[in-house]
Parts: C-alpha cells; sequence; structure tokens
C-alpha cells in the first residue's frame, strides 16, 4: 500500500512538472490568435484545431527551460505567482488567455529575463497577430493564412507563407519566403533600419512598390530600373513602382536606412 | 472543416456551387460553430444588400432593366467563381465594386439610347458611389491590417473625396495601432493635394507619430505638398533628443526645401 501511494505521489509530480512544459487550449469558433510576448517565438503548424504553447527544442532534442522552473523555491510554497500584465490563466504557465468573439488573444506575462524561448503550434489557416515587444523575436514556418507581426529590435523570419502578410520592425530584419502569393489584399513590409528580404516565386502576379529612403534595392526580377546582369542596385534613393508578370497584389516593401532585397525563387 | 475552410467555402455555399459532399461538411461545421453562423448571417446580408441597391430609384421601367442587369452580373459571377478559383473576388468590397462597375456600364448604355433623364442616372450612380464609399468605409475598420491598407490604397480612384471619406483617412493616420496602415493613409492623404483637412491631417500627424521611418515618409509628403505650415513641427522634431540621427538628416533636408 505504502509503494503504491508513493508511486501515485511520484506519478502525480511527473504530471505537474508535465503541465509546465507545455499549455493546450481549443481554437473551436477561433480565427485569429493574437499573440504578445518578449521573447524568441516559433510559430509551426499542426494539425489538430487548438494552440499549444510549449518551449524551444534545441539541436539536441532537449527543451529549454524557462530560468526559474529549475529552482524550486521553498517560500513559495502554497502562494501563486501574480504578473503586473494580467492573470494567469494557464495553470501556471505564466499566460493570460482570452477569447474576444473569435479572436483569441494570448499575452505572455512573464518578462523577457524569465523565458529562453517560446514554441507556438496552431492549424495553418489561423490568422496572426504577433507582438514581439521590445527584445522579442518571430519565427514562423508554413501558414497560409493574414499574418502580422510587430517587432522592434528582433528580427522577422517569415518561411512557406503566402500572405496577407503586414510585418514591421525598428532595427530588426524582415526575411520572407512566399511558396505563393495570395492575391486578395496587401503585402507591406517595413524595417526603419533593419533590411527587408523577400523571396518569391518567379511566376508571382504582383505591383512592386520597392523603397530604401538611405539603403539601396536590390532585384533579380525584371524591372524597369535594371541594366545589367544579376542582382544589382536598381535605385537609390527613390521609390520604384513597377509590375511583374502583368501585375497582381500590391507587395510594398521598404527601409528607411536597410537595404530592401526581391529574389526569385 | 475548419473555420479557415468555412470562410472560404462561404461564398460558394451562398451562390449554390458548392459540391455535395462540401455542402455537407460546411452544414456539418455551421452546426458547431457560433462564430461562423454569424460570419454568414453577415456576408447573406451583405448580399441582400448589393440586390436591395436600386430600389429607390426613380423610373420602374429603368429599375427593372437594372435589376435584370445586376441579376445577370450576379448570375456571372457565379460562374467566375466557380471556375476561376484564383481569381480574388472573395472579399465583399471587390463584390461591391465590380457591381458598382456594372452600374456604370449600364448608365453608358442608357445614356446611348436616350430613353432616360439625366437626373435618373445621376440618381444611380450617387447610391452606388454611396454604397462603393460605405464599403471602403466599413473595410477601413477590419481587423486584418492588410484589408485597412487595402481600403486606403481604393480611395487612389477617387478623384473628389467628401469630408467623411478624408476623415476616415486621418483616423487611419492618426490613430491605427499598425503603422503600415498609418503609413498607407499619409500617402493617400497626400494625394489629395487640394484638401486642407487632409494637409491638416499629416501635419498633425508630424506632432504626434513616433515611428522613425513614418516621420521621414511625412517630412516627404509635406515637403512635396510645399506646405509650409510643417516648418514648425519639424523645427520641434529637430529638436526632440528621442529623434534618430536618420531623421533629423531628413528633417534638415526637408527644412532646407521649405524656407
Ligand atoms: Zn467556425
Amino acid at each position: 500500500m505504502k509503494k503504491v501511494s508513493t508511486l501515485i505521489a511520484f506519478l502525480s509530480v511527473c504530471l505537474m512538472a508535465h503541465a509546465q512544459k507545455s499549455y493546450t487550449h481549443s481554437l473551436s469558433g477561433i480565427k485569429k490568435v493574437v499573440v504578445s510576448s518578449n521573447t524568441t517565438m516559433e510559430f509551426k503548424t499542426g494539425n489538430s484545431n487548438e494552440l499549444v504553447i510549449g518551449h524551444i527544442e534545441t539541436k539536441d532534442g532537449h527543451q529549454h527551460h524557462d530560468h526559474n522552473d529549475d529552482q524550486i523555491d521553498e517560500r513559495a510554497k502554497g502562494l501563486t505567482p501574480i504578473y503586473a500584465g494580467g492573470n494567469d490563466n494557464t495553470n501556471g504557465f505564466g499566460f493570460s488567455v482570452e477569447k474576444e468573439g473569435d479572436v483569441l488573444k494570448v499575452k505572455d506575462l512573464k518578462s523577457f529575463m524569465q523565458r529562453s524561448g517560446l514554441r507556438f503550434t496552431l492549424p495553418k489557416g489561423i490568422d496572426l497577430s504577433i507582438d514581439t515587444g521590445n527584445l522579442g523575436s518571430a519565427d514562423v514556418n508554413g501558414f497560409d493564412s493574414d499574418i502580422e507581426v510587430n517587432s522592434n529590435v528582433g528580427g522577422v523570419v517569415l518561411t512557406n507563407v503566402t500572405g496577407p502578410i503586414t510585418a514591421r520592425t525598428s532595427t530588426g530584419n524582415i526575411e520572407v519566403v512566399f511558396t505563393e502569393v495570395n492575391q486578395t489584399s496587401p503585402i507591406s513590409l517595413r524595417s526603419s533600419t533593419g533590411a527587408v528580404d523577400v523571396s518569391l516565386p518567379a511566376n508571382t502576379k504582383a505591383n512592386l512598390e520597392l523603397k530604401s529612403t538611405m539603403g539601396n534595392v536590390f532585384t533579380d526580377f525584371d524591372v524597369k530600373y535594371q541594366q545589367e546582369e544579376g542582382m544589382k542596385v536598381v535605385g537609390a534613393n527613390r521609390k520604384i513602382d513597377t509590375q511583374i508578370n502583368g501585375g497582381g497584389v500590391l507587395i510594398k516593401l521598404s527601409s528607411s536606412v536597410g537595404n530592401v532585397y526581391l529574389r526569385k525563387k | 472543416m475548419d473555420c479557415k475552410q468555412f470562410e472560404n467555402n462561404i461564398l460558394d455555399y451562398l451562390d449554390g456551387s458548392l459540391a455535395e459532399a462540401e455542402k455537407q461538411r460546411f452544414k456539418a461545421h455551421l452546426q458547431s460553430c457560433a462564430s461562423c453562423q454569424a460570419e454568414l448571417e453577415a456576408q447573406q446580408k451583405l448580399m441582400t444588400l448589393f440586390g436591395q441597391v436600386p430600389q429607390e430609384t426613380p423610373s420602374d421601367r429603368l429599375r427593372d432593366g437594372f435589376l435584370d442587369m445586376l441579376a445577370e452580373e450576379q448570375q456571372a459571377q457565379v460562374v467566375h467563381m466557380a471556375h476561376k478559383k484564383e481569381f480574388p473576388w472573395k472579399t465583399a468590397f471587390q463584390i461591391a465594386a465590380s457591381i458598382a462597375l456594372v452600374m456604370g456600364g449600364f448608365f453608358l448604355g442608357g445614356l446611348r439610347s436616350g430613353d432616360t433623364s439625366q437626373e435618373q442616372i445621376s440618381a444611380l450612380q450617387q447610391e452606388s458611389k454611396v454604397l462603393k464609399q460605405q464599403m471602403m468605409l466599413a473595410l477601413m475598420e477590419n481587423r486584418s491590417p492588410s484589408k485597412r491598407i487595402q481600403a486606403v490604397n481604393y480611395t487612389e480612384e477617387i478623384a473628389q473625396p467628401d469630408a467623411t471619406l478624408i476623415k476616415a483617412l486621418a483616423d487611419r493616420l492618426l490613430y491605427d495601432a499598425n503603422s503600415n496602415v498609418r503609413l498607407a493613409a499619409a500617402e493617400a492623404l497626400g494625394n489629395f493635394k487640394s484638401s486642407q483637412q487632409a494637409r491638416a491631417a499629416l501635419i498633425e500627424a508630424l506632432n504626434t507619430e513616433k515611428d522613425p521611418s513614418l516621420q521621414i515618409e511625412l517630412i516627404g509628403i509635406l515637403v512635396r505638398l510645399q506646405e509650409k505650415r510643417a516648418l514648425e513641427p519639424m523645427k520641434k522634431l529637430l529638436e526632440t533628443q528621442e529623434t534618430p540621427i536618420y531623421v533629423k538628416e531628413q528633417l534638415n533636408n526637408g527644412i532646407t526645401q521649405l524656407i
């Protein structure tokens, strides 16, 4: 009997530890997820209609843990942490999750110092709005939905996406690789001092607006200003308005200080 | 079927072009999802709105002809949607815009046959303009920044914007949470050179905007408009410590061009 209760105690400790490693929320009736966090964020696609928040795995397969997960604070026994940004309703995972109509708002309550990377797994068709706070970054892969990203110093990497996409950084770079380009509404990518680097399928139909106020614009697409082979400077200090493959949805890329790169994929 | 697929199927469902298996899956999702029920209702209302547009037109003959025309066009649209999936007819605004376009074509036809009065035609044109503007204003409130940018860009087609439209653009410029939308609004307002209301909004934005790259765009637009009232906020920005050095460069450059 004693053995059994020890086993139960052991198992429940395991379960508690497990509960700390990921958090799952149903996305039934949800079309858009709004995420804000100050850490490195990865967004991956999953097959079930739910949001799973976990830690980013390192190359050897181990998960990063949040900095204070490992230290058990004896003084905090029987108490729950409270946060200035809202109430943790994620079983100690440190998030506030609220449903507003068909939008799910997911707010990280922990600080940059308390996190070391988060992975969000969602269905590929769900619309995303991502705010990386002051120091966070976003790496998004495989979504064919409407994506909005606002970042400050952290970079924004969007791979295997279709748009519509609206992204903005202060100093971080913006890198986007499109599998195809959704023609329904504009793509707009802006940075103040970072680079904007975009790869499109060669047959993409689009109206392009490319601009770097103080840097250069490079492309290997056939645009009017191009004079020589390869990736050439197509126009410093001015806006390039042109069409590719007969024209299509507006793709607007700009940086004030950084360079703008538009590549054929 | 998830909500996204449901959303993509709504128009096909409403115009009856959904295959039977798809339709069953569509209905199954509809049963289980309150937010998609609401979305479907909204789309139905929108479609009804298009159907009702010409009801208050003066001449019965004109109206009947117009309704036939509209019905034909909706029919054509159905075919369009069923066979050319990649064509971007999926947003409500584009449907509205295309119907407005057909209305324009119809007016020309009416003019040639000479059997309708100029006033009747302008009344119809006026209504289509109002509808188009209402759709544009509604799209400016969409929760997707990409859709809001699209709505702002549509204003480029309007030669003589009214005060409501300029106000809507000014609100985007001053209050939109997304700075890419604010930039699109600044550029749109910059196109309305003769509107004092538009100029005032751009000057106000230079006073309040914190995004450095947007500050640079505003400086560029106001200098291009030769707007001397921008000198004061430009000088103020130049004296502000937080203003990045590359913005100050543009300010100095702009000020010399305005003085
Ligand atoms: Zn649904």
